[in-house]
């Protein structure tokens, strides 16, 4: 058999640079009812979102934890620090941002992408908001891109009041309750009827504390006729204890809407990404989800499409790559209650070095889901034999007025392939490093050129050093 | 009465997809539990073994045979489990390095639950056929319609070991057929090659978990599963999961699934030859099982397939 060469991976460089911790407030480490008031209190909550957190706790406190995914051991809730202020206001020029954050949003491109190819930015470092921005044009469509805090305390708060945690209740399971009681932070988005926007919204969470755990909640309510893309990419330097992302994304897609949500994660690997995403869809509306998981050291990250409006459809599009000392567990749901709707999931995953990535979906079809049309395609590579891929999809169909396709496969790199590229003049290490990045082809064609060229470098880095 | 938990996925998924196991109400108290049979194939022979149904009045029944076939031997066993009352049947298979053993199942009840659980190790080079027909029959006026339980596990223990499943199913009325196969690969350049087809009826439920497992040191291992599910009833639920775990970089695993009804080019086929819906639909139905009689090499075995069809599905 070939013999393997394993070099350890280079620098995460940009996305390890760590600031120095000046925070403005940091809550004592743990998961108590006094805490949480104390948290509503430091936030300022309304009385209803004070009973909700408070309730959200309980529930917490009386589900188990997941027993069939991933191990979660390391995390510690007694050493989390749920919430953190950094020492800076919301913000709508980069200018009055202070200059350590600015510069690590600067060195992670966030300014310089929005000049040239977003509508609107929202940046959260660590528990809150310290930039927010939305073009006048975009404004002026009566498009609304604000803050959560924000949108409850204001003139959306009937609104938000309405929507908040609605489709994702406290009680789904275990982080969507911690979720409720300590969330803080994420975005609020609008779009009126028959609105399109023709460039895309983005949000970014950088996590930059110590032991802390970033709850970040994103509503998107797309109104009939209207679409949108949105954006949203997360990132953290390494620590040497745990840190926790438990957000949670709610998009409510009306009649004839159509939004696509984007993500690149990249959190660093000592982060436990517990995120919860979901769209609901109604009549002729479509969600497409575009997935590029990359960082954390364990991942639970499966987006729910409901579609319960006739006609209506979902789109999944997702790579994983699961590294050293990584444990992502990730994919899609899907439910189909409305007649003559269609979905559609396609996804790569990748381990190397000891990674081990699983890909986990659910296929459910409703008796009233009648002329409903799913397929799923996913294809797992093994770069190595000490890492592992798992495929855990699973299908429950109910009506046999629908046609339900299932495909997937797991292989690793054609020898052939390398050697043909390496004929050519590439260095082993390259041609591995561009049979991999075409593999997640399906992701990277589907992302604006800047996020697509982001992904295909972080594919780049992973495989550094890897030779085989 | 007891819930017995059975067919237990390696991996676990979501719970509230309730196919991560299966339950089955048992009487352990009342249970008559049969003598373990062993049953030796000694090297270098050409045998075929009849493990027959057990005819008891007992309500709960259990039985368990051990067959042991050493090398170089070529064995055929045919289990007929066509209950008439309760049964726990299990069914242990140890193949010697270069043995061949077809395993051939009929799981049919009308009204009674039947649980069929085989273990098979495999060794050096062997070669293990498994074909299993799993037949939801009519029960009498006022009986529930009965449940079958089927688990299955084959270990490719050694280098070269071969595995090839074809399993076909009906169910109708109120049939319930829970299916957990596991292919372990432990051994170097195994394969296995996994096919089920099925029809369900009226309000019947299935459930087909299959996983492929390629542990560490399983090079060169091939895994390959495929399903093909026909609904034809309007209350019928089918759950599929079919799993590939991977700890081995230079194997290759597969796995397809096709849920739906009748297409209308193939329905179109039928009634342009005067075939209506229905009738097209039961002979589909039929043709799923049918086919596995094509896989049988004695006239003994596939007249226990064909009869119990004819009596389930008539001349369709």
């Amino acid at each position: 058999m070939e013999e393997k060469i394993y070099v350890d991976d280079i620098d995460r460089s940009i996305y390890d640079i760590k600031d120095v911790e000046d925070d403005d407030f940091r809550m004592e480490e743990g998961l108590t009812a006094d805490i949480i008031k104390k948290l509503s209190e430091e936030k300022d909550d309304p009385d209803w979102m004070k009973e909700f957190r408070l309730e959200s706790l309980k529930i917490y406190n009386e589900l188990k934890i997941p027993d069939w995914g991933p191990s979660i051991e390391g995390l510690d809730m007694d050493h989390i620090a749920t919430y953190v202020r950094p020492k800076s206001n919301m913000e709508n020029t980069w200018e009055n941002v202070p200059q350590d954050i600015k510069d690590t949003f600067e060195r992670l491109g966030i300014p310089q992408a929005e000049r040239k190819s977003l509508a609107g930015v929202g940046a959260q470092y660590d528990s809150e908001l310290v930039y927010h921005n939305v073009k006048d044009e975009v404004a002026e469509q009566g498009v609304i891109y604000t803050d959560m805090e924000s949108a409850m305390k204001g003139e959306y708060a009937d609104m938000v009041k309405e929507y908040f945690m609605k489709l994702v209740p406290p009680s789904d399971h275990k982080f969507a309750a911690l979720h409720g009681a300590v969330w803080s932070g994420g975005s609020f988005v609008y779009v009126p009827k028959n609105t399109e926007l023709s460039i895309p919204l983005q949000s970014y969470f950088r996590l930059n504390a110590k032991g802390a755990g970033q709850f970040e909640h994103t509503l998107i309510i797309v109104d009939e006729g209207a679409s949108l893309h949105f954006i949203e990419g997360c990132s953290a330097p390494k620590y040497n204890v745990a840190n926790l992302h438990a957000g949670c994304v709610e998009l409510y897609v009306k009649k004839n809407a159509k939004l696509r949500y984007s993500t690149i994660e990249n959190w660093s690997k000592n982060m436990y990404n517990l995120n919860t995403k979901r769209a609901i869809v109604e009549e002729g509306g479509s969600v497409e989800w575009v997935s590029g998981s990359f960082g954390s050291h364990v991942g639970y990250l499966y987006p729910m499409s409901v579609l319960k409006g006739d006609n209506s459809r979902m789109e999944f599009t997702g790579v994983t790559f699961a590294g050293n000392g990584q444990n992502l567990d990730t994919g899609a749901k899907v439910v189909h209650i409305g007649k003559n709707t269609s979905s559609y999931m396609n996804t790569r995953s990748i381990s190397k070095s000891g990674g081990i990535s699983t890909f986990r979906s659910s296929v459910v079809v409703n008796k009233s889901a009648t002329g409903t049309k799913s397929a799923v395609s996913c294809e797992s590579l093994m770069l190595d034999s000490e890492s592992r891929s798992d495929t855990i999809p699973a299908m429950d169909i109910r009506t046999k007025d629908a046609d339900v396709g299932h495909e997937a496969k797991i292989g690793s790199i054609s020898d052939d392939a390398v050697f043909y590229l390496m004929s050519r003049g590439m260095s082993e290490e390259d041609a591995r490093a561009l049979i991999v990045s075409g593999f997640a082809d399906n992701v990277s064609k589907e992302l604006p050129l800047e996020y697509a060229v982001e992904m295909n470098n972080l594919i780049r880095l992973e495989m550094k050093g890897s030779i085989g | 009465m007891t819930n017995l938990n059975i067919n237990a996925m390696p991996a676990k998924t979501w719970h509230w997809l309730a196919v991560n196991d299966a339950k089955i109400k048992w009487d352990s108290n009342s249970e008559e539990i049969y003598a373990d049979e062993l049953i030796v194939v000694s090297e270098n022979n050409k045998e075929e073994i009849w493990v027959e149904d057990i005819a008891t009045q007992k309500e709960y029944n259990s039985k368990k045979v051990k067959i042991e076939v050493k090398e170089n031997s070529e064995v055929t066993v045919i289990a007929n489990h066509d209950v008439d009352n309760n049964l726990r049947a299990f069914l242990d298979i140890d193949i010697s390095k270069n043995a061949k053993v077809k395993l051939v199942q009929l799981l049919a009840s009308e009204d009674k639950s039947l649980y069929n659980e085989v273990k098979v190790s495999c060794r050096e080079n062997s070669n293990f056929e498994l074909v299993q027909a799993f037949i939801g029959k009519n029960p009498d006026a006022g009986k529930e319609y009965g449940k079958i339980y089927s688990n299955v596990t084959v270990d490719l223990n050694e280098d070269k070991a071969d595995f090839k499943y074809d399993m076909g199913y009906f169910g109708q009325g109120d049939n319930l057929l829970d299916y957990n196969l596991v292919v372990n690969h432990f051994g170097k350049n195994t394969n296995c090659d996994i096919k089920v087809n099925g029809a369900l009826k009226d309000k019947s439920q299935k459930v087909f978990r299959g996983t492929i497992d390629f542990k560490k040191g399983a090079s060169g291992s091939v895994g390959a599963e495929n399903e093909t599910v026909l609904m034809l009833g309007e209350d019928v639920v089918n759950k599929t999961v079919p799993v590939i775990l991977c700890s081995e970089e230079e194997v290759s695993g597969t796995h397809g699934a096709s849920i739906g009804e009748l297409d209308e080019e193939t329905l179109f086929y039928f009634e342009s030859r005067g075939i209506d819906k229905e009738t097209a639909e039961n002979i589909m139905a039929r043709a799923s099982i049918e086919r596995l009689v094509g896989l049988m090499d004695n006239i003994k075995e596939k007249e226990l397939i064909e009869n119990t069809l004819q009596e389930v599905l008539g001349d369709a």
